[in-house]
Parts: C-alpha cells; structure tokens; sequence
C-alpha cells in the first residue's frame, strides 16, 4: 500500500507539491495525470526518497524510505528520464542491481534469460547500454524495476519510448501485476495509458490535487467521451476558477 | 556567417560556464576565499623554490628562462589536452549541436575558443599574482624582457597544441592515433628545441609564431577528425574485447555482499572509461622519475640544499603526495559526480550509505598498493636504506592514501558536482583546497614521528604507527559523514 499523506514540497518560493494527500491500496493501479512540471515526478522522487518533502509523509506499505533504506526492497521503481550507466552492460546491469537488492544469483540468471527473450533483447545484453535505443533503455529499466519481484511499483511515464507492441505489452503487464497484488502508483500525461489500464486517477496540476475519481467517473462527471477531454476539462475548469 | 554561428556556440558556453561558476562563490564564499588564499601561497612557494634552486649546478636542469617558459607551455598544454577530452571529446551534450545545421568546424572551433578563453585567463590571473609577489617580496626570477613576449605566444599556441591533441587521442584505430600523436607530439619538442637554442632571444618569438601558425592550421583543417573522435569518445561498444565482464566476480568473498557488489559496479566503470590504467601510468610515471634523478644525481647528492641525507626521503614524501593525489584523493573527489543523472540508480537501492561509500572508496583504494610499490620503495632499495627506513616510507605511504582516501570521500559527497558538460569532475577550487588540506595534514601526521624517527628509530616508526591509526579514525569518520551527507542529498535535477 502507497500512502501520500498532506505532502509538500518548495523549493524557496516556489510551492511545488501543496498538501497532496491520497493512497494506493493493494491490488490497485492508480494514476497520477497532470501537464508538464504539475508535481507529479515530485511526488514520485520523495516517495522512493530522491527528494526531501518540506512536510507530510509518503509511505510504502507504512514504512518511510528516508527513515529506513532497507525498505527499499518494498518498491521497484522505473523513472522517466532513462539515465543507465553507460559503461555497464545490460546483463552486468541487472546482476549488479538485482544482487544490491537481495536476489539470489540462479534466481537472477533465470529471470535475465526469461525476461530478455521476452522483451527481445537478448542479442544486445552483452553490449554496452550506452549504445541501447530509449526503447531498449526502458525495458532493461523496466526489468530492473521487477527483478527482485517487488509488492509495489512506482513507474514514471512506463510506455515513454516504447514502440506500440510494447506499449500494448507493457500495459498488459501492468494488469496482470495488478491481479497478483501488486500496487501500482504510475505517471503519466498519456492520457489513453490511464484510460486503459487505472482503477483511479488523480488529477494534479500546479502541485495541488484536484480530483481523484476511476476514469469512468470522472469522463460521466465532465460529460466527455475520453479521458483525454475530461483531464482537460478538469485543468480548464480550475484554472479558470484560480 | 561562420563566425556568427561560432561565437554564438562560445557565448552559449561561456554563459554556462559562468553561471555555474556564480552559482559556487554564491553557495561556497568561504571556499572561493580559502582558495584565492591557496592559490596566491602557491605562487609564493613556487617563486621561492626557484630563488632556492637557482644556485645549484648539481642539478640536470636549472631554472633558466627556457625552461620557466618550457614548464608554464607543457602545464597549459596538459591542462588543455585533459580538458578537451573530458569536456569535449567525452561530451554527450554536443550532439544538440551536431543535431542543428550548424557546421562540425563552428562546434569544434567554439569548443576550441572555451579551452583557449580559459587559459588566457589562467595566465593573466597568473602573472598577475607573480607580478605582485616579485614587487613585495623582491624576487628575482631569471628571465629578460623577452620572457613576456613568448610568454604571450606560448599561452596561443599550448591550448591549440593542446587542443589538438586531445581530439587525436579519441581516434578510434589505436595505430591511427600513434601516428599522429608521435607526428603530432613534434611541435612540443620543436618549442622545447626553440626555447633551449642558441637562437637569438630577439629572433625566438618569430619561431614560436611559426609553431602557432602551423599548429592552427591543424586545428582548422581536423574538423573530420574532431568529428569522428568526438564520435568515438562518446561512443560504447560491445564489451567483449574488454578486460572485466560477465556477472561481476571481480572482489575476494569475505567482503559483505553489498559493499562489494558497488565496488564492483565502480571498477568495472572506472577500468572502462579508462580512469584506473591511467592514474596507474601516471603513477608509474612518477616512480620513474625518481630513478630517473637517482640514476642522474647518484646516492648522494651535494646540491647546497642543506638536505643532504634528507634530499631523497623529502623527494620520495613529494613524489608519493603528488601519487596519491592523482591516484586516490582526485577519483574519490567524483565519487558521487561521476553518476551523473544516473545517481537515482543507487539511491532507489535498498542499500545502506555506509555500505556505498565503502564500495566506492574501495574501488579506488584496491588500486593504491602500487604506489607504495612504485614510488615509496624502489629508490630505497636501491639506497641500500634499512630495514626501519623502509618501513617507515612504506607505513607513511599508507598514512597518506587513508588520509587523501578519507578527505576525498568526504568533499565528493559534500560537494558532488552533477554536471554532465564536464562528467561530474569535481570543480577546481575543491580539487585545489582539498589538496591543500590534505598536504597540510599529511605534513604534520608524518613529519612530527619523522623528527622522532631522528632521534631514535623504533620510537619514530612507533609514532608513525599511532599516526597512521589515528588517520585510520578520522578516515572512518570522514566516511561515516560522507555516508550521511550522501543520504540527505536531493536529487533535485
């Protein structure tokens, strides 16, 4: 369970993330939608403890990664930007990352051989990752965010990079997830990912939670067709109220 | 046209420059005043050490003009080299501009113009500092009127040099790079050759002028070359061919996991990106230059230092500090800046901060052994010193590596610096003063039991030993501060 309790965040003047206060039950994908810089990678970074908030908490299943680091085998996470050790290969990439987080060398060597055939890469997981495509950056990241199977997954823009069949991929891997239990907190601003895939959405922009709602509800609240039209709709609405 | 795109490119990068620059004096006064301090010292002792070293004949070389000028050429031409393949040569960030219509010469020239802009600076704020020390203190270095003319025409033509041959360091056929680097590298022995000539003095800043010219013209006319080793430099191959691989096993056992899982991580990226080989040369280099003086001064020495005996330990002390600076405290300086953005990697690790300090830290020290190796034990075998001695240069050796390993691991998480335009090489007013602290510490750590050492030897190496152990714990803390500082960095970028 993700738990995300009156958090802010400023940078000097500048409120990033204002009093934002939601939770992730067990099982459930929930969404955070927002336009560029609205906070919703803020959020993401205090919670796996990148940054630091000004107040609140953020919690996974009831532990704050800042106070106790071992609880950092409780999540995996794949970030945005696919920033890789360039030097490294994508094999010695998962070996090193997978025995940092406890998992044992069979368990590793079957699960880089399974899932590098899954997601066609294993004629290139001898090669350095500096010369990887973003797609391929993102599914090594994508394997590094599962490879100690994890209960709770924070993905950043997961289906960034991908060409369709592995975006089709990805976001039924993400369902499945779901059913195994797993909680899944993702961002995006691709609205169809969301309509496709979340139990809920919440809606941010300029660091505050406007509405949290399934997507179904919310595009009969708005009146609208897609849940494209209704998040904009939503953003509009506040803004024109602000 | 070409100019407009060209100074643009400049501009761009000096405003880079210079806002990261402000942006430290802002956030570090003290440092930036520590550092002026440092600096003007430095100039000081360098000017006295020339006074000091002007009457000795013994010497294979003196402190002529020539050779001021020869030093001053090589240091900006190395400073030039080394910053051109790291922030040039080695800068992903070029491909915004490779990805524009504008020409591979206007990138590589502006490129250039940055080297060239901060060495001019370097030498005006040089001789600046040289020009009030000589009318405070009346030092009296040789040099004649001319000095200042080639003075100007080397500070041209050493970034250009420099330049150059950093971009055919990157040529991507090592028989290729040879070739040019050994048809290249010429132009320093011409200077060399023009700076110690029978020439006229009113005549050898025309040859000098020659050398500059010739040496733009290769700079104008390598724009493939910058092309593809810029290409090259920033390129990653397979690494079958290379000498690590495979799941990682490098690291003995009876380490715990983590620790030694990161110090693998560290080793594997440092032997690749080349770092480890060659702070490794640079180390043998050292070593070689002190068998080399023996080997030119014999083992006793008469120079009029009022060293006697004392002439080879004082320069094997130097030379060691000057090994573990490069090899051990510079590495550890980036510890944390060398991940670049890739730094959220092993802070979403379930991995505690001592055990990634620990990881990082040994990566560099697993190294280190050959610098007592090379530099501390070579030249006293070859003395015939005893067995005390010996080990008293060896423990001081290994004072010095935990000492500068410490200061190092410390600064790198205090001050990490992100910044990918220079791949997270620690800036030059932290490198300076914490080279400074270090020597300073360092002097008093080994030179109090080395007084004692004097007046009896077991008392001496007894003191040492307590040094060294004491050193042990202030390495310890200054990790355990490091692992804090590292846990309570943002990752705000």
């Amino acid at each position: 369970m993700i738990e995300i309790k009156n958090l802010s965040k400023r940078y000097g003047k500048i409120e990033a993330v204002k009093n934002v206060d939601f939770s992730v039950k067990n099982g459930e994908i929930f969404c955070l939608l927002g336009s560029n810089g609205a906070g919703k990678t803020t959020i993401i970074k205090i919670l796996i403890d990148l940054l630091e908030a000004s107040s609140g908490e953020a919690l996974i299943d009831g532990k704050s990664m800042r106070d106790d680091v071992m609880s950092k085998m409780l999540f995996g996470y794949l970030p945005e930007q696919p920033h890789l050790y360039k030097r490294l290969t994508g094999r010695e990439f998962l070996n090193i990352m997978g025995s940092l987080k406890g998992v044992e060398k069979e368990r590793l060597d079957e699960f880089i051989e399974l899932w590098s055939r899954r997601l066609e890469l294993d004629g290139r997981m001898n090669s350095e990752m500096g010369s990887y495509s973003k797609g391929m950056k993102q599914k090594i990241l994508f394997m590094n965010a599962m490879v100690h199977d994890p209960p709770n997954l924070v993905l950043d823009e997961p289906t960034v990079g991908l060409d369709p069949r592995f975006s089709q991929y990805m976001k039924k891997k993400i369902e499945r997830l779901s059913h195994e239990n797993k909680t899944i907190l993702m961002s995006t601003h691709i609205t169809s990912v969301a309509e496709d895939i979340a139990d809920r959405v919440g809606i941010i922009d300029r660091g505050e939670l406007l509405t949290i709602s399934s997507p179904d509800d919310l595009m009969d609240r708005t009146g609208r067709d897609t849940l494209e039209e209704a998040f904009v709709e939503v953003i509009d609405d506040e803004r024109r109220n602000a | 046209m070409m100019k407009e795109g060209t100074l643009e490119l400049f501009s761009t990068e000096i405003k880079h420059s210079y806002r990261g620059f402000k942006e430290r004096v802002v956030e570090r006064p003290f440092m930036t005043f520590w550092f002026i301090i440092l600096l003007v010292g430095g100039f000081w002792m360098v000017l006295m050490m020339v006074e000091l070293i002007q009457g000795i004949d013994e010497l294979p070389f003196t402190p002529s003009q020539g050779n001021i000028l020869f030093v001053v050429f090589f240091v900006i031409m190395s400073k030039a080299s080394v910053e051109t393949v790291e922030n040039t040569m080695r800068n992903h960030q070029l491909k915004h501009y490779f990805s524009t219509p504008i020409s591979f010469q206007k990138v590589q020239i502006s490129r250039f113009l940055k080297v060239f802009w901060y060495n001019l600076l370097l030498i005006a704020l040089s001789l600046s500092i040289v020009c009030i020390h000589i009318y405070s203190f009346g030092f009296q270095p040789p040099i004649d009127d001319y000095f200042f003319y080639n003075l100007y025409i080397l500070g041209i033509s050493a970034p250009i040099i420099g330049f150059n041959l950093g971009v055919m360091t990157q040529v991507k056929k090592n028989i290729v790079k040879m070739g040019l680097l050994i048809l290249y590298g010429q132009n320093i022995t011409l200077v060399w050759l023009v700076l110690h000539s029978n020439i006229s003095s009113t005549v050898i800043p025309y040859y000098l002028l020659a050398i500059s010219l010739l040496s733009f013209v290769v700079l104008l006319t390598s724009k493939k070359l910058f092309w593809m080793g810029w290409k090259n430099g920033t390129s990653s191959s397979s690494s079958q061919n290379l000498r690590f691989h495979g799941s990682g096993d490098i690291l003995p056992g009876f380490l715990d996991t983590l620790t030694r899982r990161v110090a693998e991580k560290e080793i594997l990226i440092r032997w690749r990106r080349r770092e480890s080989p060659a702070s490794l040369g640079v180390t043998a280099l050292i070593g070689g230059g002190l068998l080399f003086t023996y080997i030119q001064l014999g083992p006793d020495p008469d120079l009029g230092l009022g060293l006697d005996e004392f002439f080879y330990p004082v320069l094997i002390g130097m030379g060691l500090f000057l090994a573990v600076t490069l090899q051990v405290l510079f590495p550890t300086l980036s510890l944390f800046g060398r991940e670049g953005k890739a730094f959220w990697l092993i802070r979403s690790l379930p991995v505690k901060p001592k055990n990634v300090i620990r990881g990082k830290v040994l990566a560099i020290l697993l190294f280190s052994p050959f610098i007592p190796l090379m530099v501390a034990l070579p030249v006293p075998i070859l003395l015939s010193y005893s067995f005390e001695k010996i080990l008293f240069l060896f423990i001081s050796s290994l004072l010095l590596i935990i000492l500068l390993g410490g200061i190092g691991a410390w600064a790198s998480s205090k001050y990490p610096n992100f910044d990918e335009s220079v791949n997270g090489a620690p800036d030059v007013t932290t490198m300076y003063t914490t080279m400074m602290v270090g020597m300073f510490f360092s002097g008093i750590f080994v030179l109090i039991p080395a007084s004692i050492f004097i007046l009896n030897r077991w008392y001496g190496l007894l003191a040492l030993t307590s040094m060294l152990a004491i050193t042990t714990v202030i390495f310890y803390i200054l990790c355990g501060r490091a692992a804090t500082l590292y846990h309570e960095r943002e990752m705000d970028f």
